[in-house]
């Protein structure tokens, strides 16, 4: 079976409680790691948007990295669809024909590299924004 | 010393020509441009939230594809703005 490496950011809206969040987290999460091989997940926390969707101005970002046949990002955003607390996604394959375990040690190694760019770098809990232009925000110089 | 319309007419031409040589990420061999990069992505989005020409940013015809791609999907999942208000 032939598979391939993609990644997927989902945003939900950022007033779920914890046990709402950890509902659509997990049954996502279940759904690729049915299917296939999770490299990784990441809760990148409340951030601002850039524009308001739906008419909330922040969001809630997760981020998922796997390797898993073509079929399995299909099955994943007909589910995403289904919620409709879950704002916005995107998935992009990002190679082809991989070895997970080949995958599993470049996600791996590039963590560090994603959190800076998305200034995630403190461990404050809501990542603040990212579209620093008009925030302050002391640690988007870091790293 | 030129006569001042001498000189106005140089620095007009070298305003002209002045052009920035080399795109930048050919410079830096970058092989992709993250779409999840909103930092670097802003510098090449107008205030308006435009995408800079490359005639404008020096951009080579390759990257600017990349570029705008990973614009587009950095739009997408909110990190950029489609347009921006001033």
């Amino acid at each position: 079976m032939i598979r391939h490496e993609y990644e997927t950011i989902y945003v939900t809206r950022p007033d779920l409680d914890e046990a709402q969040q950890a509902r659509i987290d997990d049954k996502l999460k279940g759904i690729v790691e049915n299917g296939g091989d999770l490299l990784i997940f990441e809760q990148w926390g409340k951030r601002k948007l850039a524009y308001p969707i739906r008419h909330v101005l922040q969001g809630s970002y997760q981020f998922l990295h796997y390797v898993a046949p073509a079929e399995l990002p299909q099955e994943l955003e007909r589910n995403m669809n289904l919620e409709d607390t879950l704002i916005r996604y995107i998935t992009v394959r990002l190679n082809e024909n991989v070895d997970a375990e080949v995958a599993r040690a470049e996600a791996l190694a590039a963590v560090d590299l994603r959190a800076s760019r998305l200034g995630l770098n403190a461990e404050d809990e809501d990542g603040e924004s990212i579209g620093d232009d008009d925030t302050d925000d002391p640690h988007s110089e870091e790293g | 010393m030129s006569t001042p319309e001498k000189a106005n007419v140089e620095s007009v031409m070298r305003a002209r020509r002045r052009r920035r040589k080399s795109c930048p990420f050919c410079s830096d061999k970058v092989k992709d441009i993250d779409y999840k990069d909103p930092k670097l992505l802003r510098r090449f989005i107008t205030e308006r939230g435009k995408i800079v020409p490359r005639r404008v940013s020096g951009v080579c015809a390759r990257h600017q594809r990349m570029l705008s791609l990973a614009i587009k999907r950095s739009r997408h999942i909110g990190f950029l703005p489609f347009l921006a208000t001033e």
